[in-house]
């Protein structure tokens, strides 16, 4: 038992008492003013100006940086009474920030994204409905950018849900040493499906130990290029179980038999796709324009070994265009900065700057009949890689739906396939269960 | 017990009036004295009970939903649970993390208790070896993915030196064979593991009484006679506490298989593990919570009754 307190100790204690309430109080207050700062995305700043947050990823960088703070600068100028505070996230993980922004409702005003991550932004009603706040947008864009943004799916209305922005694909590489090493002319790189496997085939006969690439039919992208219809017009069902859809990955199941595809392609991620052309295992490896210059400068003998080729298709066309996209958050407070902001960025005249930075092609209408496209020189392998990729921006097309995500299908696609190759399962057992699956998740 | 003390100031009070100004001072101070144990308690418990407690009736309340991270849901009973057991990936991660637990946790059990058998004692060189092997803990898991997956990739180390033996003709498919992969994870647990829990069979070594051994070194028992009648039993309780460990651990393996298999659960998906599959259902922007929290709760339970079954062998053996 403790003995009383005297009087004295007392009066202390409650002199104390009351200058740790006033502490605690106030730093209950601060606490509660730094939380404040923290939320608030979007509100007005100091100045009394209006602030939009513009969220990127991967662009915080010595090549994109001053792109960015001139945009912002320009932006900012005409707009006195606005202010832009741009973001950048790290790609890895991209997704899972977007998610914890979401759920904690702290979604920038702006959002880049590919059309996946959009989409399920959208459908859980984070976006803002671009098809019914301005309907006049799609004008200003390709018809094709504008499909890409525009999504449909169970308990979500068919609208676009952003604005396209930048525009990409690329042509396949293909290591030319590696080639003739394995029988193969480097002046007759495969253009169609039948070209490929009739190549693979030689190079397997040859014996010269190396793979074709880790192609493996997998996405959605190889069965549109192969003439597969992967889902019905209206995007209500998946369609790539056909008898057509067997076949061709019925080929793959063969090439993998005979030793044309690595093992480690079964779960290969990029990377690994990159490390193995890299070290001359695999004769060609999808990319992008910019990869030449990556080559060139990580890989410098295998640079000057290399030719670039379209992407294999029997349509004439690339299936395989990939569209970025400018959302706006659906709880912005501040809807017509935000999409005047937004349509500043997407713009032919912005749009055309970045893409010329990036070696990637703009979305907006005209932007692809600039005159800087017209005067490509192919002289070394990263014109003729932008040349190549110009082609296929302009007649190709994105055959992957954007409700076609890693959660909704793609993975066990992948991951189906795989078994199918290892022989356990048939090739048609593979693509009925991954059209069952898709479909269900469709459904939900 | 505040009114004996009250009783007790009071006696000792001259002045009646004092007595009563002072009795709501004493009253506060009583007061406060019996509060004083939970006032301790409660910044400790406040953190348990909004991320522990309060999270794991969240999660018991998702399971029952078909929310997903960002759609609240609806309650749909046990749908999710139906659900889950018609998910041929349920069962393949229920078969590898049983396979894991099964493989594992006897390593686990008595490798870290021979290693630290060897390693006690004062000198310099066995405090050299305790820090080597206690080196990998401290490793963080993507460093110890980069060191194996070239270990044991195609073109890897342990492939390029067996191939330049000419001990094989074909790399062994450590990472693109669903057992290899399985059986390269459990390699790299023990691996990290060992370190761990030999420290903690240290401190249990190191309250056994060293005349046991002088004793039955006089008697003639070997080296291996010593360890299983001394060591052993003077480790008994260490080695139920390490066996319990391990199994969660085992039962619930992540980072080995993840950076094994760089996230994608090995070729068509073979090597998943439960905490993999929570991890592909929880995460992401079309996260499915209430699938997740449902097979979190299957976990729960599964690890719940391994502990009870446990504890059932050991009493039994024990009487």
């Amino acid at each position: 038992m403790l003995p009383p307190m005297p009087e004295e100790v007392q009066k202390k204690g409650n002199q104390m008492f009351s200058l740790k309430k006033t502490v605690a109080a106030a730093g209950a207050a601060v606490m509660l003013l730094s939380v404040g700062a923290c939320g608030g995305q979007g509100d007005k700043n100091a100045d009394g100006k209006t602030e939009i947050s513009f969220q990127t990823w991967n662009l915080k960088n010595d090549k994109y940086t001053p792109y960015f703070k001139e945009l912002i600068a320009a932006y900012e100028k005409a707009n006195p009474n606005v202010t832009i505070k741009w973001m950048d996230q790290p790609s890895d993980n991209y997704e899972e920030k977007l998610s914890s922004q979401a759920a904690a409702k702290e979604l920038p005003d702006i959002v880049d994204a590919g059309p996946s991550l959009q989409y399920g932004l959208a459908k859980a009603g984070a976006l803002m409905n671009i098809t019914k706040e301005d309907p006049g947008a799609k004008d200003q864009f390709y018809p094709n950018a504008w499909k890409a943004v525009t999504f449909s799916g169970k308990g979500m209305q068919t609208a676009s849900y952003g604005f396209p922005w930048y525009v990409n694909d690329g042509p396949n590489y293909y290591n030319t040493q590696l080639m003739q090493k394995c029988g193969l002319d480097p002046n007759k790189l495969p253009v169609t499906w039948d070209d490929y496997f009739s190549q693979a085939q030689t190079m397997v006969n040859s014996g010269c130990g190396a793979y074709m690439s880790t192609m493996m039919a997998a996405d959605a992208g190889d069965y549109a290029s192969a003439g597969v219809d992967f889902m019905n017009k209206d995007q209500t069902e998946y369609t790539f179980n056909t008898p057509k859809a067997v076949a061709f990955l019925q080929k793959f199941v063969d090439l993998f038999k005979a030793k044309g595809i690595p093992a480690e392609a079964l779960d290969a991620s990029w990377s690994q796709q990159g490390d193995f052309f890299q070290r001359g295992s695999i004769i060609a490896m999808g990319g992008s324009a910019y990869s030449a210059a990556d080559f060139k400068k990580n890989s410098p003998d295998l640079y000057s070994h290399l030719t670039v080729g379209p992407k294999i298709s029997d349509l004439g066309k690339s299936a395989t265009v990939g569209y970025e996209m400018l959302s706006v958050s659906a709880a912005t407070k501040h809807k017509d900065e935000a999409l005047k902001f937004v349509k500043f960025v997407t713009n032919k005249k912005n749009q055309l700057e970045f893409a010329k930075k990036s070696s990637t092609f703009p979305s907006s209408k005209g932007g692809l009949e600039d005159p800087y496209y017209a005067k490509i020189d192919e002289g070394d392998l990263q014109g003729k890689a932008l040349k190549i990729t110009l082609k296929a921006v302009e007649n190709g097309f994105s055959s992957r739906p954007a409700q076609f995500t890693d959660a909704a299908g793609s993975k066990y696609l992948q991951q189906q396939v795989a078994l199918a190759l290892q022989g356990k399962q048939t090739a048609k057992q593979a693509l009925d269960k991954a059209v069952d699956f898709a479909n269900g998740k469709l459904n939900k | 017990m505040s009114r004996n003390t009250s009783n007790g100031s009071e006696a000792l009070s001259s002045d009646p009036a004092g007595a009563k100004r002072d009795k709501p001072v004493r009253h506060r101070q009583s007061v406060l004295r019996t509060l004083a144990p939970y006032l301790f308690v409660a910044p400790a418990f406040s953190i348990v009970f909004i991320f522990v407690i309060v999270a794991a009736l969240n999660t018991f309340r998702l399971a029952f939903t078909d929310s997903t991270l960002l759609v609240p849901g609806k309650f749909i009973g046990f749908q999710n649970f139906v659900d889950i057991f018609h998910d041929e990936y349920f069962w393949t991660a229920l078969l590898n993390s049983t396979l894991y637990v099964v493989c594992v946790v006897p390593f686990m059990v008595i490798l870290p208790l021979i290693l630290a058998s060897l390693v006690r004692g004062n000198s310099k060189i066995m405090g050299f070896f305790r820090t080597s092997f206690y080196t990998p803990v401290v490793m963080s898991a993507v460093v110890v993915g980069m060191i194996w997956t070239n270990l044991l990739d195609s073109k890897g180390l342990i492939n390029s030196l067996l191939e330049g033996m000419h001990l094989i003709k074909q790399p062994i498919p450590f990472l693109t064979d669903r057992w290899m992969i399985l059986f390269s994870a459990m390699f790299v647990t023990i691996w990290l593991g060992l370190g761990y829990y030999m420290v903690i069979y240290l401190t249990a070594l190191a309250n056994i009484d060293d005349s046991l051994y002088e004793a039955a070194s006089l008697d003639g028992a070997g080296p291996v006679r010593k360890f299983v009648s001394i060591t052993m039993p003077g480790v008994r309780s260490t080695i139920v506490l390490i066996m319990m460990l391990s199994t969660i651990a085992a039962f619930r393996v992540f980072n080995e298989i993840y950076v094994l298999t760089n996230g994608t659960a090995g070729p068509g998906g073979q090597d998943i593990t439960m905490s993999m599959m929570i991890q592909q259902e929880g995460t992401g922007i079309q996260a499915h919570t209430g699938y997740a929290s449902a097979l979190s709760l299957i976990v729960l339970v599964i690890v719940g009754f391994m502990l009870i079954v446990q504890q059932i062998f050991q009493s039994r053996s024990e009487n």
